[in-house]
């Protein structure tokens, strides 16, 4: 099968400093992989890179097997239909001056539905799709809690009909009880759209829940890669055992006395 | 006594449109140290009440609507400046969530740190202030903590930024430590190396400290006590593996199903139906009734109030069941 998208040995520099290091990463067709790693790893630049929006210094990059890694903005149409994606921070998502409707409409206005009636039915259908009612319609971004704004941010990447969504941390500014419910939504729509879904998260017990593969990534390489019950629950590499380590399950792990600030310590100080 | 005890604390802010019902009757005594955590979701109340504790909640918009904070048996509402000023940073030192915007990006580590010497031991000589400040330094367990003196906030990483911001909180020698989601904004590496460091210095000071967070884990890491606040008010206040083991408020129960576990792999975490009420407009009685499922007829009429024991719980159908 071929990936419906793929990096190969990619490398993005930042002057002297490389963000990606020959990193190869393969998305396949309803396929969920999950990118974990810490603040400066550079998985928000292999997400980037992926979108087209991020040059890279060498290495391609491949939309169903074809190299789009300089196609110019008419060779990308495909890519900009096909692959959505959803940001982590709703509020500064959506554009504070356009309602839920505005917002949903300009990813289907650039695909020419023109008819208003066409229009209206189809931002309702996204937005029934997302679990929004007909009554959000015309509400601005201020009159939505932060839950509803990422329910619209995904109604909007929904709207091209894409094949895949690259979610940046999606549920990361939300309070656990909302993000349970993005949870939920997702990967309802994930079984209902077919999609695949690259999911970029420091939370690993959320990345579990949605993904079926994992890549680790450190330092802009990535360091472990696998399916997600071998790689979150008998890690290999030193340094995805010790990210797993760190996670503090709820009503699980005390920490306590100068014991794990010894522990801790020969990890070293970041 | 205890050594902070609130008591029927309700503070408001008059905002635009409207007055806004932040804290709704809070009643909670801490013991020399404890520590306890206090854990909700955004809106709850949590910082604010964390805020209180020093009266730092800028007055207006906030408003006192009726209660006590003692600190020690002095009432922090009616201190008179000259002690606040002590309180503040002295007796009760105090960490926040973003290290980067409580460090002055155009000052080096040693500048800053001597202000706060200053600041608390105006007697202290030149060489005295920087001999402390090394002392603190490596008390927070940062390398080479005369070299990092000369350094600037941009030089040092999150985790490094959060360790300098602790030493600072450290100077005024205080007896309390509130420290308001101090380890948001890190990884996750670096979190449970500054929870295990504030876990450590609690126990080698003797600290009295509350933590304040959204998130149960990083509280059931560090403190032996927990509150739950809801809205504006406390629903629940128990030790923690009591609470972890056998959660009672309905609200406490919902936040636990919803957190996912890496450990268990099955567990579908479930939200909780609803969103949290507009404060300008709370709801009657329970503040959660709207999205309860154990909600009858009398929690719309009247407010539960924290039922006794060790392990509290402020809920009309627990209190019906028991």
């Amino acid at each position: 099968m071929i990936p419906l998208l793929a990096v190969e040995d990619v490398t993005v520099r930042f002057g002297d400093f490389a963000a990606v290091s020959d990193v190869s990463l393969a998305l396949m067709p309803g396929a969920a992989l999950g990118l974990v790693g810490e603040s400066g790893s550079g998985k928000s630049t292999l997400l980037r890179v992926l979108l087209r929006l991020q040059a890279v210094a060498s290495g391609r990059v491949l939309m169903d097997g074809a190299d789009i890694t300089t196609a110019r903005e008419g060779g990308l149409r495909a890519l900009r239909r096909d692959v959505q994606v959803v940001f982590q921070n709703p509020h500064s998502a959506l554009n504070p001056r356009l309602s839920v409707h505005d917002s949903v409409a300009e990813p289907l206005q650039i695909q020419g539905v023109s008819n208003r009636q066409q229009m209206r039915d189809r931002i309702t259908g996204l937005l029934d799709d997302v679990g929004l009612g007909e009554q959000f319609l015309w509400r601005f971004p201020h009159e939505l809690s932060g839950g509803q704004k990422q329910r619209v941010c995904i109604a909007r990447a929904l709207a091209t009909r894409p094949r895949a969504l690259l979610l940046d941390e999606p549920t990361s500014a939300l309070d656990v009880s909302v993000q349970a419910q993005i949870i939920d939504l997702l990967r309802r729509l994930r079984q209902q759209h077919n999609l695949a879904f690259l999911f970029i998260s420091h939370n690993l017990a959320v990345v579990q829940l949605l993904c079926e593969e994992v890549a680790v990534l450190r330092q802009g390489v990535i360091v472990e890669r696998g399916a997600v019950k071998q790689v979150l629950h008998a890690p290999q590499n030193p340094y995805t055992q010790a990210l797993i380590a760190s996670v503090l399950s709820p009503g699980g792990s005390r920490l306590s006395g100068p014991a794990v600030c010894e522990g801790v310590r020969a990890f070293g100080i970041h | 006594m205890s050594l902070i005890e609130i008591a029927d604390y309700r503070l408001a802010f008059d905002g635009f449109e409207g007055r806004v019902q932040v804290l709704d009757g809070i009643d909670l005594a801490i013991e020399a140290g404890e520590a306890v955590g206090i854990v909700g979701e955004t809106g709850c109340g949590k910082s604010v009440l964390a805020r209180s504790m020093l009266r730092l909640n800028p007055a207006p918009p906030a408003r006192i609507v009726s209660g006590q904070i003692r600190y020690d048996g002095a009432d922090i509402l009616a201190m008179p400046p000259d002690r606040l000023r002590d309180l503040r940073g002295g007796t009760i030192g105090m960490v926040f969530q973003d290290p980067v915007t409580y460090l002055n990006p155009v000052f080096t580590i040693g500048r800053q740190m001597a202000e706060v010497l200053r600041a608390h031991e105006p007697d202290l000589s030149r060489a005295q202030r920087r001999a402390r400040s090394i002392e603190l330094l490596d008390a927070v367990r940062l390398p080479d903590p005369a070299g990092l003196l000369d350094r600037y906030p941009h030089e040092l990483s999150g985790g490094m930024r959060q360790r300098v911001l602790i030493a600072e909180a450290l100077a005024g020698n205080p007896r309390v430590l509130i420290a308001d989601e101090p380890t948001t904004a890190l990884d996750v590496t670096i979190q449970r190396q500054i929870l295990a460091l504030i876990a450590d210095l609690v126990e080698r000071l003797g600290l009295t400290l509350v933590l304040i967070s959204h998130d149960l884990g990083v509280i059931g890491a560090v403190c032996r006590r927990i509150v739950v606040m809801y809205a504006g008010t406390v629903v629940e206040d128990a030790p923690a593996e009591s609470l972890f083991r056998a959660p009672q408020h309905p609200y406490t129960r919902g936040l636990l199903a919803a957190m996912p576990d890496l450990g268990r792999p099955d567990h579908m975490p479930e939200g909780i139906a609803g969103s949290i009420p507009d404060l300008r407009s709370p709801p009657k009685g329970c503040r959660f009734h709207p999205r309860c499922p154990l909600a009858t007829a009398i929690c719309s009429e009247r407010k539960p109030v924290l039922d006794g024991g060790p392990h509290a719980v402020a809920c009309h159908a627990v209190a019906a069941a028991a």
